[in-house]
């Protein structure tokens, strides 16, 4: 029972995680239609930039997190409004555009740290425990960041006049315009979240695991999981996914063996694509 | 009259055999490019020259896959795990049967192939970014899946040992019969892939380009993708033929998924041509190569080309030397064009032409047309071959058709009207297939076609066309002629086509690429498509919308021409003298209701519709419909 407990526990942090490494993602898939394949690469960004801050220039671990926001979101920011608002209407030129900046985000990280994965001072040590149940207060503070930025997110998207435009703009782009839209400052603005989120998740995630180059094609997966999941576009799907992708992840690795859990949840998506095309959550959606 | 004729056919004729031919240049060049490298240990000994060729081979099939599958308008990063299933093909019936050449490449082939086809059947159902992230997720599902195999697929220590292809006494594995071996692969490869693309290539061009339109008029996308991942998935296989062939032993990191990216990069950068991935083949491997001991340079270099290309040249590398040379032959050509359209039209230049055969065909027709302004007699003489019953669509709580019946007669104009937003188009997209109803019935020639996909709605004997104008804007206008001919069961005769093109001065633009027309032809140019595959029911939606006035009278010709012939037109549209000239019969819509339906002056009398276009009634000016003002209102209503 205890560890059906223990598993259920492990499963919802790592659930938690996931959410936190797919909302980027899952925002600039929701509001701009970009499969935004550098979403990888910004987190490994984010977790370089606040080892960077903290384990070579010395600074407190807040100021990691807050220069790795800022400096994925200024990426971000900038790529959407020079080069993929240009392309911003072809899916397929979308996805490659993002996947040059992968490239070049990669190949970055690689030239100015070197392939080896780096050590991270630890910042935030220790176990709670609660009844026979242990969590790291590492991943707690993952939790609560998590459940933190998937609130604003959402009352972003739903409860303020910018969120508002943006979902006119994603649902209708000429109309929108024709209404006074202006998508030239709004979606730069959104990609440069999307991408903010992603660096906040490595500067984050990146030290209670590992920090090297290539660690973030496993977020890119994950989030690709969570959305194909919850439903390409749903960000309520998208976190429903994430928690669903820890939990099976959590009991396929105690119960069956580690390695048979991405062919066990890959085996569920083809079969949930059969059933419903759409996703969990996902609702008919505009070409794209 | 016929002598324009039968030069036009001629001329159509030759471009066609020109087109087909074209369309063999670039894959003719490519396979004789590769072929010359079997001639690699002739000139050099050198072993890193000879292993090198076939790993450039490898490259060359990974990117024909993403090649082959990008012409079909989708995104694959499957290369890495087809490679897989075709090296362990290999690697399991050559350590276990038998290492015959000929046995491999076809087993190589068949069985990523055939693993293809249940993947296709459930993803291209959906829409192409799925389609990117499923095969992206794949690629790290079959290393784990040859990672979890340990017994027969030796888990992540792979199987080594393998004996090289052979036939008769040659073994294939080093050194120059390597190369030939690796060299003959890659043109079987090539030639499969090359047979597809040509074979297929107005199929692929059209869903590259305008997938909606295609599918309108009866071309069915589905299998068409199934056929480019399917071939594309085989191809890939024999690339994994030939990387474990050369190795000599098949394990897991020889199929990395991100390797896909490489091959994603080779397919873009080479370009649209047959030869781009030839070109972004040997780009990457020199790349690579050169860069062994820097992998962020070259990283650098393939995220900044993928960036380059995607916004200034889409064409990839062989797309801007083809537009270099095309503009070049342009100005060369020049002189010779001309002549050509003056063979056709006589001494008169192209433009005064085209002029005078719309007034020649107005003249000819007046005998047939009631004179414009006055509605024609309302004849349903025909059968009924549309009957829409109850339909209705719901967006959310949002109900944008809601409850619409009517019927529509050989022979038959329907004009639907309404304010915008009153649900026109979402109708005109659920009778022709392109969206499914909520609720109601469409019946299609007395047979139940709701929720049919657009293909099959055409092959039925249905056409649209599209409110925005929908060509295939890269290619001339006679080979969009020819693509929806090739697309469709039903086609005009060659007397008719050159009839509709002529009335519509597109005669005198035929080797002009549709999308340099200016809009006024392009939207006729987009309504003589559906018109071409003869169709018992047409939906027109707003075809007048953003025509010059002047233009708007060849809607009349079109229409009355398509009647004549028994087709029976819904005609959906704004301008009300349009509508009074040639609609018998108008039914109302607004909010996603019927407003009214019946002859045009009753309906343009009702003071519910009045209210509809205008907001207010007032008693003043409430009656006269032939009042201009009032139309000039509706006409931006």
């Amino acid at each position: 029972m205890n560890e059906i407990i223990q598993t259920t526990v492990g499963g919802l942090t790592l659930g938690a995680q996931y959410a936190l490494m797919a909302l980027g993602f899952s925002l600039a898939f929701g509001i701009l239609r970009v499969i935004n394949f550098a979403h990888g690469a910004l987190y490994v960004v984010g977790g370089y930039v606040a080892y960077f801050v903290t384990g070579q220039i010395g600074l407190p671990y807040v100021f990691g997190v807050m220069a790795a926001v800022l400096a994925t979101a200024a990426i971000g920011y900038l790529f959407e409004l020079f080069i993929i608002e240009r392309r911003i209407d072809d899916h397929l030129a979308t996805i490659v555009l993002t996947l040059g900046l992968s490239l070049i985000g990669g190949a970055a990280m690689l030239g100015l740290f070197g392939p080896q994965a780096v050590r991270f001072p630890p910042v935030v040590s220790g176990t709670l425990q609660l009844g026979g149940v242990y969590i790291p207060y590492g991943r707690i503070l993952v939790i609560v960041v998590a459940a933190f930025a998937i609130a604003a997110v959402y009352l972003l998207l739903y409860k303020t006049q910018m969120g508002g435009a943006l979902r006119a703009l994603t649902d209708d782009r000429e109309m929108a315009i024709a209404m006074g839209m202006r998508p030239k400052v709004l979606f730069p603005l959104a990609f440069a979240i999307a991408a903010g989120l992603a660096g906040l998740t490595g500067a984050l995630v990146t030290p209670q695991f590992s920090l090297a180059p290539f660690v973030g094609e496993h977020v890119l997966m994950i989030s690709f999981l969570a959305v194909i999941l919850g439903g390409l576009g749903s960000l309520p799907g998208a976190v429903i996914a994430s928690v669903l992708v820890g939990l099976v992840e959590s009991f396929v690795g105690v119960y069956v063996g580690g390695s048979w859990a991405p062919l066990i949840l890959f085996t569920g998506i083809l079969v949930l694509l059969v059933i419903r095309p759409t996703g969990i959550l996902g609702h008919r959606t505009v070409n794209a | 009259m016929p002598e324009t004729s039968i030069t036009k056919d001629a001329a159509a004729l030759g471009s066609r055999k020109r087109g087909l031919a074209r369309a063999m240049v670039a894959p003719a060049v490519a396979i004789i490019l590769v072929g010359l490298a079997a001639a690699t240990p002739k000139f050099t000994a050198d072993p890193f020259l000879l292993s090198f060729v076939p790993t450039v081979l490898v490259t060359l099939l990974a990117a024909m896959h993403v090649w082959l599958l990008l012409r079909v308008d989708l995104l694959s990063f499957g290369s890495p795990p087809f490679m897989a299933i075709g090296g362990y093909t290999l690697a399991l019936v050559a350590t276990n049967y038998t290492s015959n050449a000929f046995v491999l490449v076809l087993a190589c082939f068949a069985v990523p192939a055939l693993m293809a086809l249940p993947l296709a059947v459930v993803l291209l159902r959906l829409r192409g970014t799925y389609f990117a992230l499923v095969t992206f997720v794949l690629a790290q599902v079959v290393m784990l899946i040859i990672i979890i195999a340990e017994g027969p697929l030796g888990g992540s220590s792979g199987i080594s040992g393998i004996p090289p292809a052979t036939v008769g006494g040659t073994e294939f594995g080093a050194g120059g019969a390597l190369v030939r071996f690796s060299v003959a692969v890659a043109i079987v490869g090539l030639v499969v892939a090359a047979a597809v693309a040509i074979t297929w290539r107005r199929h692929f061009a059209a869903l590259e380009e305008n997938e909606p339109l295609a599918a309108s008029l009866g071309l069915n996308p589905w299998i068409y993708k199934t056929l480019a991942f399917v071939v594309g998935s085989g191809v890939a296989g024999l690339a994994g033929l030939i990387l474990i062939n050369q190795l000599g032993n098949a394990h897991p990191d020889s199929f990395l998924p991100l390797s896909s990216v490489n091959h994603l990069a080779a397919a873009v950068i080479g370009g649209a041509s047959f030869l781009g991935p030839v070109i972004g083949a040997l780009l990457l491997s020199w790349l690579v190569h050169t860069f062994a001991s820097q992998a962020q340079l070259s990283q650098l270099f393939l995220g900044a080309a993928l960036i380059i290309v995607t916004l200034f040249a889409r064409g990839g590398i062989t797309g801007v030397v083809g537009d270099l040379s095309r503009a070049g032959a342009k100005i060369l050509g020049r002189t010779k064009t001309t002549r050509l359209d003056e063979g056709t039209n006589g001494p008169k230049g192209p433009r005064n032409a085209e002029k005078e055969d719309t007034v020649t065909t107005a003249r000819e027709r007046a005998n047939d047309r009631t004179p414009l302004g006055s509605p024609r007699q309302v004849v349903e003489t025909g059968d009924v071959v549309l009957a829409v019953d109850g339909l209705s669509k719901s967006f959310g709580g949002v109900k944008a058709v809601n409850d619409v019946s009517f019927e529509l007669r050989r022979g038959d104009v329907l004009g639907v009207i309404g304010p915008n937003g009153a649900g026109k188009t979402t109708m005109i997209n659920m009778i022709a297939g392109a969206m499914t109803p909520t609720a109601g019935t469409v019946a299609l020639l007395g047979k139940d076609v709701t929720g049919w996909s657009s293909q099959r709605v055409s092959r039925q004997g249905l056409a649209r066309s599209y409110q925005q104008t929908s060509v295939f804007r890269g290619a001339t206008v006679s080979e969009n002629l020819a693509r929806a001919k090739s697309f469709s069961r039903r086609w005009a005769t060659d007397d008719e086509i050159a009839d509709l093109l002529r009335s519509t001065g597109l005669l005198a633009r035929l080797e002009d690429r549709a999308g340099d027309l200016p809009y006024g032809l392009q939207k006729l140019l987009g309504l003589i498509l559906p018109l071409a595959i003869r169709p018992d029911v047409l939906l027109l939606d707003e075809p007048a919308a953003g025509l010059e006035l002047s233009e708007r009278g060849r809607i009349d010709q079109l229409v009355d021409w398509t009647v004549e012939r028994g087709t029976a037109v819904l005609l959906v549209e704004h301008d009300m003298d349009l509508v009074r000239r040639i609609c018998p019969r108008l039914l109302v819509m607004d909010t996603g209701k019927t407003l009214d339906h019946g002859s045009p002056d009753s309906v343009l009398n009702n003071p519910e519709v009045i209210t509809a276009y205008l907001g207010v009634v007032d008693d003043d000016d409430v009656p006269e419909t032939a009042n201009s003002s009032q139309q000039e209102e509706m006409n931006h209503g």
